[in-house]
């Protein structure tokens, strides 16, 4: 009997925060011709943020359970044997071939530069985030500013993916953890059973057959 | 007994929501009296919430039993082979399972946001008047929230027993070329999962 149980599981939970601050408008601010001891104020506050939280699980599970037995052969009180009197050949197979592959694209995010004038506030970095853009704004040209890419554009270290699992994923996984729990309890008794069924019809087969003989 | 079975549907659940579209704001204050008191205040809000939620469950079971049957010469006066043998007992199965998640759509309305046509604000203070006090505050806002929620579990079981009978020859006079069958299991598994966000 071949078994062979491979499980691959892995949990991934990427969260990225971008925050692009101090943002791609542009602002025109004109003061002309102001009265005496008059008061002028403009402020123009511009924030763009954006959050990506992805969380991936992904669970494959394979079991192969598999037996293969040739018959018994036997040549007895026979005045003359010859030729081949064999039993023939056993052989069990497989081949699992398993692929996951889980892409959270982060980058290529561009922005315009605020125009001229008045008051910009410019917000802090964002929660918790691996990306943080150049942070532009005030006075200048409208020349635009590309953002770095940064972060893993094709994550492949699920570890420490792993590590930064929010408790939200964890619930999750522990959700289909307890899920899968009683299907693999159910797989692994019924491949037990079979090796225990096997093995009994296989004695029963004998003791019948040294009985007749 | 062969089963395939999709133990969860997929769900989209999309929120998308716009409030204050981003628009330029203009604002032009001129010829204002002495001591006036002149403000404006302009909020320009945009806002985007998207979130995918996607679970694809896929069990594949495969069970396969195969036996030949004995073979039992006896008393004979001669027993040679080419017929008298058990014949093969073989098992073969392939199972192919492609999962694939895409939230693309999703991301791309991220790149939309920072690639989109810019606001522009234009403020103008003109012919303000002697002690007056003018005030102008514009406040501009863009917010994307992508939350992509992907579960896939597939299980792969494979079961297989073959077993060739049995060959006996007993108390004949002449025994020959008398063989039992092969007993084989064939199985190939593949499995690919893909996710897009």
């Amino acid at each position: 009997m071949k078994l062979m149980r491979m499980v691959g599981s892995a949990s991934v939970a990427g969260m990225v925060s971008v925050m692009l601050a101090g943002v791609a408008m542009a602002s025109d601010v004109s003061l002309a011709t102001t009265g005496p001891d008059s008061d002028q104020s403009v402020k123009i506050d511009n924030s763009t943020s954006a959050n990506i939280d992805n969380t991936n699980y992904v669970n494959v599970s394979n079991t192969n359970v598999q037996a293969s037995q040739t018959g018994d052969v036997s040549a007895d009180k026979n005045t003359s044997v010859g030729g081949c009197v064999c039993s023939g050949n056993a052989e069990n197979t497989s081949n699992t071939n398993t692929t996951v592959s889980i892409n959270n694209p982060v980058g290529g995010l561009e922005q315009g530069v605020g125009g001229s004038g008045g008051e910009v506030s410019q917000p802090a970095g964002g929660k918790g985030g691996s990306v943080l853009g150049a942070s532009t704004g005030g006075s200048g040209a409208g020349a635009p500013a590309v953002l770095p890419e940064v972060g893993a554009k094709f994550p492949v270290d699920v570890t420490a993916l792993r590590n930064a699992l929010s408790a939200q994923s964890a619930a999750l996984t522990a959700t289909l953890a307890d899920r899968t729990q009683g299907l693999r309890t159910v797989l692994l008794g019924l491949a037990v059973l079979m090796t225990i069924v096997g093995g009994a019809g296989s004695f029963v087969y004998a003791r019948r057959m040294q009985q007749q003989a | 007994m062969k089963a395939s079975v999709l133990r969860y549907a997929a769900i989209g659940m999309a929120t998308l929501s716009l409030a204050g579209f981003a628009a330029a704001s203009t604002v032009s204050v001129g010829t204002t009296g002495p001591d006036s008191n002149n403000q404006v205040s302009q909020k320009n809000t945009q806002k985007l919430n998207t979130t995918n939620n996607n679970a694809a469950g896929v069990t594949n079971f495969n069970a396969q039993d195969s036996e030949s049957g004995d073979v039992s010469a006896a008393k004979n006066t001669s027993v040679q082979g080419g017929l008298n043998g058990s014949g093969n007992a073989s098992n073969a199965n392939s199972t192919n399972t492609n999962v694939s998640v895409n939230n693309s759509s999703s991301s791309n309305m991220l790149h939309g946001l920072a690639s989109g046509p810019v606001p522009s604000d234009d403020v103008r203070l003109n012919l303000t008047g002697p002690d007056s006090n003018n005030q102008v505050k514009i406040d501009n806002s863009q917010t994307v929230n992508v939350r992509n929620n992907n579960l896939v579990d597939v299980q792969n079981v494979n079961l297989q027993s073959a077993q060739s009978g049995d060959v006996s020859a007993y108390k004949n006079t002449t025994v020959g070329g008398l063989s039992s069958g092969d007993a084989h299991n064939s199985n190939t598994t593949t499995t690919s999962v893909n996710i897009q966000n």
